[in-house]
């Protein structure tokens, strides 16, 4: 039906109208499937970005980790009891901010907050009174984020190597 | 507070004995937590020495309700003829007991230990 409408091309003009025409429509076609690519690619762009933002948070966090644990192993409690509360903070800020990388890393970094949340409670109550299960607890608990932050931190790092390789 | 934080024990008391709440070791001694899924909800039961407390907390670790009873003030509550502090350190008892024995497996390790014991 469609078909039947186009007038047949009868001289030079008509012959002229219609590959302007033509030319036309697949110029329009290929600047779209050109925008969308860039759309993609800016996309594509984008979320390295922010990927690679979280590598750096979790990179910054694990130090933190660290340092906390080696405070912990060393029994300077005082130091510990404020790099707890700096990290406790600094976790919950970067669960919030890259939550859509984490997956079902998510529940084992939320268990762990809650763990430097009772351990914040706990030795600003009795830092200076920990009974001897509560320290050997206390570096397991250290020893567990730490290990779970460089876990996470090495995962971002090789998804925004594998996603900078793709592009 | 108090009552809010009772028919939250009973609710956790009820879960936890059909199985459907997995308690783990916190930090302190005594302590022990629970996550609910996706981290939406924690919480936290405690009895140390005299001390009995509850913790409820959101999906940013804020405390929304912190319950602490001891065995005076129960005692005292029920010599006044109150109930209220009574029930709360009976039900934190209760839940507390519950959480530890989901937390370290007590069953399973008391079966375990007979079967060794009656191996030898």
């Amino acid at each position: 039906m469609i078909l039947l409408d186009i007038p047949i091309p009868r001289d030079w003009f008509d012959w002229t109208n219609f590959t302007i025409g033509v030319s036309g429509l697949a110029l329009t076609l290929w600047a779209i499937w050109q925008a969308t690519g860039a759309k993609k690619a800016a996309r594509r762009a984008e979320q390295s970005v922010i990927r690679h933002n979280a590598e750096v948070d979790f990179g910054s966090l694990t130090r933190m980790a660290k340092e906390l644990h080696g405070y912990v192993e060393g029994g300077m409690m005082s130091e510990a009891r404020l790099r707890t509360t700096d990290l406790r903070s600094e976790l919950a800020l970067a669960i919030r901010l890259h939550e859509a990388f984490l997956g079902d890393q998510l529940n084992l970094l939320k268990e762990k907050q809650l763990d430097l949340t009772l351990v914040t409670d706990g030795l600003n109550r009795e830092s200076k009174d920990l009974s001897k299960s509560e320290r050997i607890r206390l570096l397991e608990i250290t020893g567990a984020i730490m290990d779970l932050l460089a876990g996470q931190c090495g995962k971002l790092r090789s998804s925004v190597e594998r996603g900078a390789s793709n592009e | 507070m108090n009552e809010q934080s009772l028919g939250f024990i009973n609710q956790l008391i009820d879960k936890t004995e059909r199985g459907k709440l997995s308690w783990s070791t916190g930090f302190e001694d005594g302590q022990f937590k629970t996550l609910l899924p996706d981290g939406k909800l924690a919480f936290v039961v405690q009895v140390k020495g005299e001390r009995c407390r509850f913790l409820m907390l959101d999906d940013r670790q804020e405390v929304i309700l912190d319950a602490t009873v001891t065995r005076d003030d129960a005692h005292l509550d029920k010599v006044q003829g109150g109930i209220d502090q009574e029930n709360l350190y009976e039900a934190i008892l209760k839940l507390q007991e519950l959480a530890r024995s989901r937390a370290l497996r007590v069953n399973e390790k008391l079966t375990k230990a007979g079967e060794l014991l009656a191996a030898i």
